[in-house]
């Protein structure tokens, strides 16, 4: 799926550097606005901003904290916009879950759980969705959340058992039943 | 079950994100329909010889419409044979300047308004 960078340099630079960070910068767009397409567009935009800074012969010092900025201030500029629009919930809250092979029955529980997941996610402060992002979509450790996050090892850990008992208290509220 | 264990909500949450993260990772669209980057001073030269070129487009032009114009002789002397301004014939006191009428001769008949 990678487009030939060719043999410009710094294309070939570029390329490298959205196979890098491109998933986290997704992370953590997804983390503000629970819509995994909107947070692809939202990653694609930042990685074009960078690429027209470089066209401008800008020359940005850490490309991956300009990256996660620029990501967190499109999606929340448009949680903003649609929260006004729409009121709590996207619109496409509930048609967004991606189909899989599996029996139908399968695929409707498993869509209902994710659904109620995704809406009691959206319910969490945005600190709890970047850590819980981070950990379950990239499967990130402790040391390399702490990376992104800029905190301590330390606090990664503190604050992933507090997100996680949040949402678990919030799923057991809701009574939603999650496989064995 | 509840969601009150933990290896449980691992794993929900891990098959949740994990349907949520585009697989395959598409291709960066920044680099899809955007040409390579031109320095800044490479773009500067092509905007210099651009002009260069500009400029030397104008003057070929001038030059084949100059080429043009002195390659057909004109078929009328430019310069008027007289001096321009004073009418031929005419004097300096203004005698001269018209012709006087000719007197045309009256016939036997009145006019047709008689």
């Amino acid at each position: 799926m990678n487009p030939d960078p060719g043999a410009d340099p710094r294309r070939r630079e570029f390329d490298a550097l959205y196979q890098r960070f491109g998933r986290e910068v997704w992370a953590l767009a997804y983390a503000r606005w629970p819509d995994a397409d909107l947070a692809l567009d939202v990653s694609q935009e930042a990685f074009l901003r960078l690429w027209k800074q470089w066209e401008a012969g800008e020359r940005i010092e850490n490309p991956r904290a300009w990256l996660m900025r620029v990501a967190r201030n499109l999606a929340e500029d448009f949680a903003k916009s649609s929260f006004r629009r729409n009121g709590t919930q996207p619109p496409q809250m509930l048609n967004g879950v991606k189909s899989a092979t599996k029996s139908p029955q399968d695929v409707l529980e498993e869509r209902e759980m994710y659904e109620q997941i995704r809406g009691l996610m959206g319910e969490l402060a945005p600190a709890d969705r970047d850590i819980l992002t981070l950990k379950y979509a990239l499967d990130y450790d402790a040391p390399t959340i702490a990376d992104v996050l800029h905190v301590n090892v330390s606090a990664v850990h503190m604050r992933l058992s507090r997100a996680r008992q949040r949402l678990a208290d919030r799923l057991t509220q809701a009574g939603v039943t999650l496989p064995p | 079950m509840t969601s009150s264990s933990p290896d449980g909500l691992d794993r929900a949450l891990t098959a949740y994100f994990h349907d949520q993260v585009p697989n395959p990772w598409p291709a960066c669209r920044a680099l899809e329909g955007n040409p390579t980057p031109v320095p800044a001073a490479r773009r500067r030269n092509e905007s210099v010889s651009g002009r260069a070129i500009l400029a030397l487009s104008v003057a070929a032009l001038l030059g084949f419409g100059l080429l043009l114009s002195s390659g057909f002789p004109a078929s009328h002397p430019a310069v008027p044979a007289t001096d321009p301004g004073v009418l031929r014939g005419s004097t300096a006191d203004g005698t001269n300047l018209i012709p006087p009428p000719k007197k045309v001769p009256m016939g036997d008949k009145e006019g047709p308004l008689n």
